[in-house]
């Protein structure tokens, strides 16, 4: 009783005065950048997928409107897709006198693909409403993204930011309390179809191969925790911090388009699906500025067919007060 | 001959009339708080990175000279020219990092000032009223906090506007309560 007593006590003793942080590694934080100040990070993920590295190196440029608006430009360049969708995306089967019967086929993993610049992605933020406190706030914002990444993405769950065109949005709450930060976001990408025209072997005429991907709407909820510093008034003093994230998402399915004609779909890539993944990270903050992330993402319920896991991702970010 | 040293005396009686008018009148009106530091008490802030932040944005002012940041307390101590200062800019800045200010301090230096119902006291580009000119001490300092619906919030300033009723406080006014 005594030493459940102390460890209650010594772990209200390290709380109190102390403050946490909300910079959450994965999830968008309901904090605009500050007006006029420039910010850079840049990040990286990884995964194996089968015996190949599938990888994503990427920049975003944020800068500060005003006090409650502010802009994120990102762009990255990635080894995640083919320069046309893969040519055994689609089989066939020869019906005799009636024709060929084509459908959706369920391409093959670990196929080595060139990197290539997916495009740019912008998003715009807005806070709405904040209630500050001494060491505690609650903060609402929303956003809106929009990208023009045109890959031969072949999967049916659809991300702005390396994968598809098209436009999102969401609502940001973030609450800190003391060492205790947790934000929730709720989000929903429109995503435009993929388009392209490839000759045909055997005629020679070309033909309109056209996906068209589902809506998702996806959910983040995110815990953190200073673990170590602002115990002294100085901003030397590096503060490191432990996250949790919880990443769900919910998309429709895909569907492929043979020159106009939809295709049957036996590709699961292509059916709608709903995943939860989890992230633990580590957060470093040098000097009060230089931030180094670093989390890994496991599925915990359900799986994305985009990536495999586990998904090791690195980021580093720092502001520029001009 | 007497006529003419009667109405020197006059003259010269006026003239001293004038003369001590004229540095009550500096007194009164002219003089400045004097004062080139200001505590803010900023919400919001809950790690080195936002402290930098409001640090930054704070420097950015012309009349700004200096900038201590107390991580723990959530206090910035701003060092001032108080001839250009302007407290709304300073405050705006704090909101422009993206925080908000919860409190703004001071000290007063007491110098001969008009002592009335209405004192008023210019502070750099504002003129600031008095809400407690009884607590107004001669040629001693003063701990003060200046007021205004720009550096409270809502609650706050509801709390104080209905303490001091008499006074008709606008949210736009600037006012100085001296602790």
């Amino acid at each position: 009783m005594t030493l459940k007593f102390s460890i209650i006590v010594a772990f209200c003793c390290c709380v109190i005065d102390a403050h946490g942080q909300e910079l959450f590694p994965l999830a968008e934080s309901s904090n605009t950048t500050p007006k006029g100040v420039i910010g850079l990070s840049g990040f990286a993920e990884a995964n194996y997928e089968i015996k190949t590295i599938r990888s994503l190196t990427g920049f975003k440029l944020m800068y500060g409107l005003s006090s409650r608006i502010s802009l994120a430009l990102s762009g990255s360049i990635s080894n995640h897709h083919a320069r046309k969708l893969p040519p055994d995306l689609i089989s066939h089967t020869h019906l005799g006198s009636t024709g060929t019967y084509y459908f959706t086929n369920y391409p093959r993993r670990g196929v080595s693909y060139p990197f290539s610049w997916n495009g740019l992605h912008v998003l715009a933020k807005w806070r709405l409403f904040g209630f500050d406190g001494r060491n505690r706030h609650l903060r609402c914002a929303v956003f809106g993204e929009w990208s023009n990444v045109k890959q031969a993405h072949d999967e049916a769950e659809p991300n702005l930011l390396d994968d598809n065109r098209g436009y999102g949005g969401g609502i940001i709450l973030s609450v800190l309390e003391k060492r205790f930060a947790v934000s929730m976001t709720i989000g929903g990408i429109i995503p435009k179809p993929y388009e392209e025209v490839e000759p045909d072997v055997l005629s020679g005429q070309e033909i309109n191969r056209k996906l068209v991907y589902g809506n998702a709407f996806y959910y983040h909820l995110s815990f953190g925790y200073l673990l170590q510093g602002n115990r002294r008034n100085t901003y030397d003093e590096a503060n490191t911090s432990l996250y949790v994230e919880f990443l769900g998402k919910n998309y429709g399915g895909a569907q492929f388009y043979y020159n106009g004609q939809l295709l049957e779909n036996k590709n699961v890539a292509f059916g709608s699906g709903h995943y939860v993944e989890i992230y633990p990270g580590i957060q470093r903050i040098f000097h009060s500025n230089l931030r180094l992330d670093v989390s890994l993402g496991f599925s915990l319920l359900g799986k994305s067919y985009v990536h495999f896991y586990p998904l090791y991702r690195i980021g580093l970010q720092k502001y520029f007060f001009l | 001959m007497k006529v003419s040293l009667y109405h020197f005396k006059k003259f010269e009686s006026n003239l001293k009339f004038a003369f001590l008018a004229g540095i009550v009148f500096l007194f009164t009106c002219s003089s400045t708080i004097g004062q080139n530091e200001i505590q803010l008490g900023i919400n919001g802030l809950t790690c080195s990175l936002c402290c930098k932040t409001v640090e930054e944005s704070i420097r950015k002012l012309d009349f700004v000279e200096d900038v201590k940041m107390d991580l723990i307390n959530t206090i910035a101590m701003v060092r001032i020219d108080d001839a250009r200062s302007d407290l709304d800019k300073l405050v705006k800045a704090v909101g422009n990092a993206g925080f908000s200010v919860r409190n703004v301090g001071g000290v007063l230096q007491g110098k001969n000032w008009r002592v009335a119902d209405e004192m008023e006291i210019p502070f750099g580009k504002i003129i600031f009223q008095v809400l407690n000119p009884d607590a107004y001490q001669e040629n001693s300092k003063m701990n003060i906090q200046y007021l205004s619906g720009k550096y409270l919030t809502r609650k706050e300033w509801k709390k104080i506007s209905i303490k001091y009723s008499d006074k008709k406080m606008h949210a736009s006014g600037h006012y100085i309560l001296i602790l």
